[in-house]
C-alpha cells in the first residue's frame, strides 16, 4: 500500500527510536522513606519539572483509565506533559521532503519516554514501586483523562488536550505509584466554552473528522473525533497533527489573549499562562 | 460581549496555508486503507450510547489499525 511513512520524513526514524528506547527500571529500594503524601507530591513534581516535563498532574487511579485486558495495582497516576516547540509543531504534517512537523513531535515522546523512567525510578529509589507508561502508545494506560482530572487542562473539540500554559500541543506520559501522594485539582480555564463558537479545527481537518458539536459518549456529551474519519488519513500521511497545531490555544501570542478574554466572559480567575 | 466576540473570532482565524494539507473535503480515503477498518470504531470508543461509563475502553482497534497501515 501506498503511503508516505513517517519513518520516511527526514530525521523522524532516529527521534521516534529515541522515544522508543527507554532505561532499565531500578528494583524497589528495600528501605522505604516515609513523608506526608504532601511532601511526596512537591518532591515528584519538583524532580519532574527539572527533568524535561513543562507540567505535572497527579490524580488517583480510576479504573476507567486502564485499557480493557490490562491491570494497573498503583493507585496514583502522574501525567506529564511535554510542551512542543510551535515553529516546528506547525510544519504538520510531514512528507518526504518535510519532517519537521513529525520529528517535532517525536522529539516531544522522546523527552515523555526520558522523564517518565527518570521519575519512575526517582520513586523507586524511595522505596515505592513505580511504572513508567511514555507514548506515543501508553500500553495501558489512557493519559487525557486523569490529564484533565488533574488539572493539566481542558478537553477540545478536537479530541486534544488544551493546557493553558501550551495550548494543544502536549505530548503525555504518565507513571503510575503506590507512593503516598496528592490529587491536583482541575483546571477550567474556558478551553470548553471557546470551542463551542471556534470552528478552526473543524474547518482545517482534511477528512472532516471533528465534530462541530458535542456527542454522546458512553453517557456523557463531550467533544468526540469520529474514528473512522480520522484514522485514515492519519495512517495515509505521515501522521497529522493538523488540528492542535491551527489550535488558537497553540499559538503563543494568541493564547494569553485568550486566557484573558475567557476569564472575563465567564467570571473566572485569569492567573494567566 | 461583541467586543469579546470580535477578539474571539480574529484569534481563531486559522494561521497556516501549510502546502502539505489538503482542504477540508478534498480529501478521499483510499479504497486499501478502508478495507484496513474492517468494523467502525466509534461504536468501540462509546459513541451514541447513553449510559454511563461502566465498562473499559479498548484499544484494539487503534493499535491495530495504526500499526497495520504504518507497516504495509
Amino acid at each position: 500500500m501506498a503511503r508516505t511513512s513517517s519513518r520516511k520524513c527526514p530525521g523522524s526514524a532516529e527521534v521516534f527510536v529515541s522515544a522508543y528506547t527507554h532505561p532499565e527500571l531500578i528494583p524497589v529500594a528495600t528501605n522505604r522513606r516515609n513523608a506526608s503524601p504532601e511532601q511526596f507530591a512537591a518532591e515528584a513534581t519538583e524532580f519532574a519539572l527539572t527533568h524535561e516535563a513543562g507540567g505535572v498532574g497527579i490524580a488517583a487511579m480510576d479504573p476507567l483509565y486502564v485499557f480493557e485486558g490490562y491491570t494497573i495495582n498503583e493507585l496514583w497516576v502522574i501525567v506529564l506533559a511535554l510542551a512542543p516547540d510551535y515553529e516546528r509543531l506547525k510544519e504538520v504534517p510531514s512528507d518526504e521532503t518535510n519532517g519537521v512537523g513529525v520529528c517535532e513531535i517525536g522529539t516531544q515522546y522522546a523527552r515523555g519516554t526520558r522523564v517518565s523512567y527518570a521519575v519512575a525510578n526517582w520513586i523507586r529509589s524511595q522505596g515505592y514501586n513505580a511504572q513508567a507508561y511514555p507514548g506515543p502508545s501508553a500500553s495501558a494506560l489512557l493519559l487525557i483523562p486523569p490529564a484533565i482530572a488533574s488539572g493539566l487542562g481542558e478537553l477540545g473539540k478536537h479530541g486534544s488536550l488544551i493546557n493553558r500554559q501550551y495550548g494543544a500541543g502536549l505530548r503525555l506520559a504518565g507513571v503510575t505509584t503506590d507512593m503516598p501522594l496528592v490529587a491536583t485539582k482541575p483546571d477550567r480555564f474556558g478551553a470548553d466554552e471557546f470551542c463551542m463558537t471556534c470552528q478552526v479545527c473543524t474547518n482545517t481537518c482534511p477528512p472532516g473528522a471533528i465534530n462541530e458539536q458535542k456527542q454522546m459518549v458512553r453517557g456523557i456529551e463531550r467533544w468526540y473525533v469520529d474514528f473512522d474519519k480520522c484514522i485514515p488519513f492519519f495512517a495515509e500521511s505521515a501522521s497529522c497533527g493538523i488540528c492542535i497545531a491551527e489550535c488558537p490555544w497553540t499559538r503563543p501570542t494568541v493564547r494569553p489573549k485568550l486566557l484573558a478574554t475567557m476569564a472575563r466572559r465567564l467570571d473566572l480567575p485569569n492567573s494567566g499562562s | 460581549m461583541s467586543n469579546d466576540g470580535t477578539m474571539v473570532r480574529e484569534q481563531a482565524k486559522p494561521a497556516s496555508t501549510n502546502p502539505r494539507r489538503p482542504r477540508r473535503g478534498s480529501y478521499k480515503p483510499r479504497p486499501e486503507t478502508l478495507a484496513l477498518l474492517k468494523v467502525s470504531g466509534n461504536p468501540i470508543n462509546g459513541l451514541g450510547e447513553a449510559e454511563p461509563p461502566g465498562r473499559r475502553h479498548s484499544s484494539g482497534i487503534l493499535l491495530t489499525s495504526i500499526h497495520t497501515a504504518n507497516c504495509k
